[in-house]
């Protein structure tokens, strides 16, 4: 059986050679079992050679916990407690570090709506972007009458402490 | 918000209504394809929807600017897009699954950290949709797109924006590859509207619609010239292709003018001045090899660009009569890799740190699209030929 092929001028333009195959001598073509078999091959090689792409120690870790949380969360009492998380109100923060709840608890008990962080906080890029994100709409301006600081950490002169959480400590300013 | 959500609900039932049971038709799906895109949502929904936020740029960017459209009840400047202490989350990103993560949790009326995520499983029905439309081509193919799905996944349930905008620009890219071999307009308007997605996802998002537009002018300038009419010359068909191509590009245009007009740019300052930092990192061959390395090598990249090219021969040699698209595919997946390592030599920041941490999110898209051309080749399986130069005694 001689195959009709299908390919238009454009592609002729674009791939001129392409065409030379038209020109070729007579061909057989295979039958649709052998076919299937040559995809059902092609797709293992392409599987066996791909399986690496894309593959770096960040999307591998992540992939392994993937499945792991995939399998606990719908296995036991977590599954539960993640539905019920889903419904709640401000559910989910106990992702965030310790200090960052810390500091979320000191904001939210003294309804302190702009706050600062001391050098301390505001250089640890971890905690600097995750108390900003997590007590938005609460926001972060320098010239705020509360500040946040590390306990131990020495407070400027014109702040005074107002109350400590864990390791973190709220102070008001003048 | 909630007026944007119930104008395209209007939008879609005045779509149904017009068009009838044909419609309702054209969404029907078989039992094993409803089972399957019913699975894998459901798969990952559940990975999506019951753990918080956790992974750092979906935090600190994604769906901490959600909070803000969400606090604000709107897009709007005082939501604390020009604060100081928020620039560090890229305030200039696009908005698109910010504002779908608001409206959720608008929805709900409360905010947590969790239920916005709601919206990374609203845009992953279209692209599930598009790849079970290719479950009809075969089992092979729908294998190997099963499979990319899967190693994906964890990519896909993070926060994180590069793996949809890898599915999307995939889609994209073979459907508009398919309306330049065949001139199937629903093909195109598929395409436009995938990458106009794209566009809101990620600013690498307008990479991908310049290496589109790049690669997809000279084939429809020729078919053009070959008498063959890719886009009709009618009015009605002009109205509705520039109305699909508005709602592609409405929001990530209009994005693009606000940020504007709110004053806001990005850290990589792409431009004219980046030549001197191209060039000086074009002439220090440890800053090349690093580039090359980690975008190529460490992930594995050049195995794609070599099942890519394996692919495309093959579908020459298997005469599978639509070459077009492989080719198409390759051209688009190398000339956004160009553009990518275009990105890396030019940026002003610590070169090391930006390919650690990104790298290998920013190749998913090139990787996938390299990997097109097999799709394409498993996708025709039904028109391979095998070419065999008979002996001369047995041609008569």
């Amino acid at each position: 059986m001689v195959p009709t092929r299908w390919l238009n001028r454009t592609t002729n333009a674009i791939i001129w050679w392409a065409d030379s195959q038209n020109t070729r001598e007579p061909s057989v073509s295979i039958g649709p079992l052998a076919r299937r078999g040559a995809a059902i091959v092609l797709l293992v090689m392409i599987v066996l050679a791909a399986r690496n792409v894309g593959e770096s120690p960040f999307t591998g870790d992540t992939g392994k916990g993937w499945w792991r949380a995939l399998i606990s969360l719908t296995s036991g009492g977590h599954g539960r407690s993640a539905f019920r998380d889903l419904v709640t109100p401000n559910s989910g923060e106990q992702v965030l570090p310790p200090l960052v709840r810390d500091m979320l608890a000191l904001l939210r008990q003294h309804g302190v709506q702009e706050y600062a962080v001391s050098p301390q906080i505001s250089t640890d890029p971890l905690l600097h972007q995750r108390i900003v994100e997590s007590a938005f709409p609460k926001m972060m301006v320098p010239t705020a009458p509360y500040l946040l600081a590390r306990v131990g950490e020495p407070l400027p002169a014109n702040c005074r402490p107002m109350a400590v959480e864990k390791g973190i400590e709220l102070a008001a300013c003048d | 918000m909630l007026l944007e959500l119930a104008i395209a609900c209007c939008c879609a039932m005045v779509i149904l209504a017009r068009e009838g049971r044909g419609a309702v038709d054209a969404l029907r799906l078989g039992l094993s394809t409803t089972v399957c895109f019913v699975l894998v949502l459901g798969l990952l929904g559940a990975a999506i929807l019951l753990e918080p936020v956790t992974a750092w740029d979906a935090r600190s960017i994604w769906f901490f600017h959600a909070k803000m459209v969400y606090f604000a009840g709107g897009l709007l400047k005082d939501g604390g897009w020009t604060a100081p202490c928020c620039l560090f989350s890229h305030t200039d990103y696009p908005t698109l699954m910010p504002i779908l993560a608001a409206q959720a949790a608008s929805l709900a009326g409360f905010w947590n950290e969790q239920l916005p995520k709601f919206a990374l499983l609203m845009l992953l029905v279209p692209v599930l949709a598009v790849t079970v439309s290719y479950w009809r081509a075969g089992l092979a193919t729908a294998a190997l797109l099963l499979l990319a799905w899967a190693k994906l996944a964890p990519l896909l349930t993070d926060g994180y924006m590069d793996a949809l905008l890898a599915l999307y620009g995939l889609f994209g890219a073979l459907l508009i590859g398919s309306w330049l071999a065949t001139g199937a307009k629903l093909d195109l308007a598929t395409g436009v509207l995938f990458v106009g997605v794209a566009l809101g996802l990620k600013n690498e998002g307008s990479l991908l619609a310049v290496t589109l537009l790049v690669c997809a002018t000279p084939v429809a300038a020729l078919a053009r010239r070959d008498g063959r009419q890719l886009l009709s010359a009618g009015r009605s068909e002009a109205i509705r292709f520039g109305g699909v191509l508005l709602l592609g590009i409405a929001s990530g245009a209009s994005w693009l003018i606000l940020r504007k007009a709110w004053g806001l740019h990005n850290d990589l300052n792409l431009g004219l001045s980046s030549l001197p930092a191209i060039v000086r990192r074009l002439t220090d061959p440890e800053a090349l090899e690093m580039i090359l390395r980690s975008t190529l090598v460490s992930n594995h990249l050049f195995y794609a660009v070599l099942i890519g090219g394996c692919a495309t021969g093959l579908s020459y040699v298997l005469r599978t009569g639509r070459l077009l698209e492989p080719i198409f595919c390759m051209a688009v997946a190398s000339g956004y890799l160009a553009g990518i390592e275009l990105v890396y030599l030019a940026t002003p920041t610590d070169l090391k740190w930006l390919l650690a941490t990104s790298a290998d999110r920013t190749t998913v898209l090139p990787a996938l699209l390299f990997l097109a051309p097999a799709i394409l080749l498993l996708r025709d399986e039904r028109r391979w030929r095998i070419e065999i130069a008979l002996p001369a005694w047995l041609r008569h």
